[in-house]
């Protein structure tokens, strides 16, 4: 119920304005449509083919959360469950109730997604480094590659805005002895730019928590994260760009016991995660021709108790993109066709010595808009996998604007996607465990949406809604036999589901806001087979909410922004049907401040003072059984710009 | 329609969908007293529900003389869910004792309202426990690397441990035979003074079997489980009758199947004894069942074949033996109920994760 007033009171916050429209005609000044204000030019991209939904975060989002992960960015601002093991501690994303090795993590168009577990943990990817953050819910390998059955979250950064030279430095402290720094720059002209990331994050993460109606401090914990992202683009000629990408990252973090074992030290573990990718590229542009090519060797490392699981993985990509003018199209078609090669060297200590794989696929992508009000794409992958036939993977999508108004314009859209995953690492090769007889899992996403646009003088509005369907096949989950644990291909799984969002820009007065609300209800259920979940058939799958919501409501005055974000998590079953975690409703404040500081003989200086309140309700919560989560917490950060 | 009327239609059609969504999206709290309550005065027989390790989701169900189940006992007579897994538990004098692991402890609660009358913590993985003269003996193994265990001693009374002795090797199940503990420990069975917990005797079992689990025939003899798993995985080992006089085992009797843990029940009137089988382990196809060894005849049947079977137990008023399909730890046990004769008596009923143990008060 206090879920419930809570939301209720979000939510009418988010209806206030429309009233207040009513009544003051000329109070509310009009701000162009700017919902996904992104700093730096488009770039192309793979997902400019996709004709699903996808989310995009706000520049204003991800720089007043600079030092924090990407795993925080998602709970907060989007409405998919995220697995907690802790504060800061191992996250995972469940798209459209997939598992969360069903999504794929691609930075600059190259897969980041660990080859051994498959699932990514968000927790040890770095807000700091990003400069677009999009999440593409539903699942299109034909795009974004092997393993995007669930969906996608694209991360983007580059040096290749030939904006001024540009200094960053900033510092913060926290609730729970956090401390951060960083440092980003961008130096060059129209020949060679270089941007530069470096950042430090520690905390003691002892945080307060209540256990069976006792008061405890956390223990076991704290974490220790540093990295550095360099990224050069040089430019040889009219035509062609070259270029060199450099990320390290290393994360020492305690394992933050189960609330029960806080006191026990038998229950403490530690572990550490590094990760280097080295990116060298190329680009040719000439009139209606686009060449990508890219090489790039990723070293994953985890050590835990001493073991390690580590990967090489280096690869070339190539994409030709032609757009083909002289056709009686509306615009000009876009076509790309590409292919990519992965030499994969495993070092983990349950593989057989010498063991490797080889990946590649070759695809084609295509957007064609043969009259004005009608949007066509296609597309296609084959990949190709060591010991393994892949099936083929394929989507088509359309898109028409329904009604176009004067003011209002009503699209309509479908997509429809064959998508595949290849086992990870583990699955086929862990000792005596791996399953080489695996087969690749497949699903079928078919969505629907509906997207209005209301544009007036005063007045911005959008109201998107997706009704999917997601059948996933030969789903892979690890079961035991005898003693000890196999993955098996266990047949078919269900997942039903609706989002909606609306979000709405106006100024009143000289504030201008900027309102975002995202809900997703979705159902999960195992059609048949998958025999071990049998109690689950005709139920929500474990730990997936049927009903999430994010909502953020950011406000521009003069040189302040404040930004109020709520989300709430549904009461969803554990491992255990009988088992209820309840649902909760957070509630997180930012508010940040730029001062300029004029300066005769040089550019101006900005002081950015900053100030985040989480958890303003004080909840008591858990994202996952028995891991504390903390209570209300505050961080300050000071960030200076010239 | 003019453009201040159409905004203000559309703004109401706003607020009227935003209104709509939150009553929407909140509608599983309304369901939150739809769950399952406190458990039936009359049960017949307590279900262990052992959990899942990473959900510490150990659990208890109780089933009542109609073969109704209840699910969720503890959590709702504690108010708290027990936080652990439950790796053996037993009853004791109108107490039921768990031993838990992750969270290490061992609870002691009410068998009569399952209220919790105090909580022992300390004992790093707990395994199996026995009381003799009022105290309970719990074995332990703090690290499965290490070729050590302990044997704790818990005053029931003070509700705390009085006092432990280091083995060099690592003790499983445990019992109490005329006065004195029984534990197996790799391939010996021990005897301690439980006084002054001094290691009395050693019992040396075949080959390099590991002693696990104990029952006692009509006769008040100690069979004990040595199994094992040859170099193909395969699960191999029997039973034996201990011989405390001799340091030795009598009658060793190799089992068709046996499975790793080697638990062990009798039937009603203690003339056979029933362990659970495996086939086809690391397969696709691994079945497991539920087999007797007849202690006159000294010949093995099976009585029921099946998946997912875990823990078992014989009721000792009509021989009818119950156990679960675990579904693979994922998720809840199915309750299986047979008759002494390996027909199914129940329609399949849902009870915690890892169904392991059948208590029958």
């Amino acid at each position: 119920m206090q879920n419930r007033i809570l939301i209720l009171l979000f939510t009418l916050l988010g209806v206030l304005p429309l009233l207040h429209a009513q009544s003051e005609k000329d109070s509310i000044q009009a701000t162009e449509l700017d919902i996904i204000d992104v700093i730096g030019q488009k770039k192309a991209s793979l997902s400019d083919f996709t004709g699903a939904s996808s989310l995009s975060a706000s520049n204003t989002s991800i720089e007043m959360q600079r030092h924090k992960s990407i795993a925080d960015f998602l709970a907060q601002h989007t409405p998919y469950p995220v697995r907690q093991n802790g504060n800061g501690m191992m996250t995972t994303l469940s798209l459209r109730g997939t598992s969360a090795s069903h999504t794929q993590v691609i930075w600059n168009e190259i897969t980041i997604s660990p080859l051994t577990m498959g699932q990514t943990d968000y927790s040890i990817l770095p807000t700091y480094f990003f400069d677009k953050i999009d999440v593409y819910p539903g699942g299109e390998s034909a795009i974004f590659g092997g393993g995007a059955i669930g969906g996608a979250v694209t991360l983007s950064s580059g040096a290749d805005n030939p904006t001024p030279a540009r200094l960053t430095i900033d510092a913060g402290l926290g609730s729970f002895g956090k401390k951060s720094a960083g440092l980003r720059s961008h130096i060059g002209n129209k020949k060679a730019q270089n941007e530069t990331a470096l950042f430090f994050n520690q905390c003691d993460n002892d945080f307060p928590f209540s256990y069976r109606g006792e008061g405890m401090r956390q223990k076991n914990a704290s974490y220790f994260n540093y990295g550095i992202l360099n990224q050069t683009n040089i430019r040889i000629n009219q035509w062609n760009t070259l270029g060199g990408d450099v990320w390290f990252t290393k994360y020492n973090r305690d394992i933050q016991p189960m609330m029960q074992n806080n006191d026990d030290p038998s229950k403490y573990e530690e572990i550490s995660d590094q990760s280097t990718k080295v990116v060298l590229h190329h680009e040719f542009d000439k009139n209606a021709w686009h060449l990508r090519n890219k090489a790039a060797w990723i070293n994953d490392r985890e050590e835990y108790k001493g073991d390690l699981i580590a990967t090489h993985d280096i690869s070339f990509h190539s994409n030709l993109r032609h757009k083909i003018y002289g056709t009686r199209f509306h615009t000009p078609p876009l076509i790309e066709i590409g292919g990519d090669i992965h030499y994969i060297r495993p070092e983990v200590y349950a593989y057989k010595e010498g063991t490797e794989e080889r990946r590649g696929s070759i695809f084609l992508l295509s957007q064609i808009k043969p009259i004005k009000r009608l949007t066509l794409r296609g597309n296609v992958r084959k990949e190709f996998v060591t010991d393994m036939t892949i099936p083929l993977s394929f989507s088509f999508g359309t898109e028409t604007p329904a009604v176009i108004g004067e003011h209002v314009q009503w699209t309509l859209g479908g997509n429809l996607a064959k998508n595949t995953k290849t086992p990870t690492l583990n699955d086929r090769y862990w000792g005596e465990m791996g399953n080489k007889d695996l087969e690749s899992e497949t699903s079928f996403n078919l969505e629907f949406k509906s997207e209005t646009k209301a544009s007036f003088r005063r007045y911005n509005i959008i109201i998107a809604a997706t009704l999917y369907r997601n059948d996933v096949d030969n789903w892979i989950m690890w079961l035991p036999r005898g003693t000890i644990w196999k993955p098996i291909n266990v047949d078919n799984v269900l997942a039903r589901g609706v989002e909606w969002g609306i979000t709405q820009e106006f100024s009143i007065a000289k504030t201008t806001h900027s309102l975002r609300y995202l809900f997703n209800h979705s159902f999960t259920e195992i059609k048949k087979g998958f025999s071990n979940m049998r109690p689950f058939i005709g139920h929500q799958m474990p730990l997936l909410p049927q009903n999430t919501f994010a909502g953020t409501w950011t406000t521009k005055f003069k040189h302040a922004d404040v930004s109020l974000s709520g989300h709430y998590t549904g009461e969803r079953t554990t491992s255990d049907i009988f088992d209820i975690l309840e649902g909760y409703f957070l509630l997180d404040l930012a508010a940040e401040y730029d001062i300029i500081i004029k300066s005769k003989r040089r550019r101006d200086h900005t002081l950015t003072p900053t100030v985040q309140i989480n958890n303003l309700l004080d909840k008591e919560y858990q994202n996952i059984p028995f891991r504390g989560m903390p209570g209300r917490n505050i961080s300050f950060n000071i960030r200076w710009s010239f | 329609m003019g453009k201040s009327k159409f905004i203000k239609q559309f703004g109401l059609f706003v607020a009227a969908f935003l209104l709509v969504i939150n009553f929407n999206s909140c509608k599983d709290d309304e369901e939150e007293n739809k769950k399952s309550n406190g458990a039936s005065a009359d049960y017949t027989c307590i279900v262990l529900n052992q959990g899942n390790y990473n959900d510490a989701s150990g659990s208890i169900s109780t089933i009542d003389k109609n073969g109704e189940v209840t699910n969720q006992v503890y959590k709702y007579a504690n108010a708290y869910p027990l936080a652990s897994i439950i790796e053996s538990g037993f009853i004791d004098r109108g107490k039921l004792i768990l031993i838990c692991n992750n969270e290490d402890k061992i609870e002691v609660l009410n068998i009569s309202d399952f209220k919790t009358l105090f909580t022992i913590k300390g004992i790093v993985t707990p395994r199996y426990g026995t009381v003799a003269d009022g105290a309970l003996f719990v074995t332990s193994v703090p690290d499965w690397n290490n070729q050590e265990g302990f044997v704790y001693k818990i005053n029931l009374s003070a509700a705390k441990i009085d006092t432990f002795i280091k083995l060099d090797g690592q003790p499983e199940g445990i019992i109490t035979q005329n006065g004195k503990i029984v534990v197996g420990e790799g391939n010996k069975v021990k005897v301690i003074n439980p006084t002054t917990l001094a290691v009395e005797k050693v019992v040396k079992g075949p080959g390099f079997l590991s002693a696990k689990h104990f029952t006692k025939d009509k006769d008040n003899n100690v069979w004990a489980s040595f199994v094992g798993y040859d170099a193909s995985y395969n699960a191999t080992g029997g039973i034996s009758k201990l011989n405390f006089s001799k340091d030795s085992v009598d009658n060793f009797a190799q089992l068709s199947n046996i499975a790793g843990e080697g638990h062990l029940c009798t039937n009603p009137d203690k003339t056979e004894i029933l362990y659970r089988t495996i086939v086809g382990a690391y397969t696709e196809d691994e079945k497991s069942g539920i087999s007797s060894y007849d202690i006159d005849s000294k010949s093995e049947k099976e009585i029921v074949s099946g998946d997912g079977f875990y823990g078992f137990n014989v009721d000792p008023e009509n021989g009818d033996i119950y156990t679960a399909n675990i579904n693979g730890w994922r998720t809840n046990s199915t309750l299986l109920i047979y008759d002494a004769q390996g027909n199914a008596k129940s329609t399949e009923q849902t009870v915690g994760v890892g169904a392991c143990r059948f208590i029958f008060p």
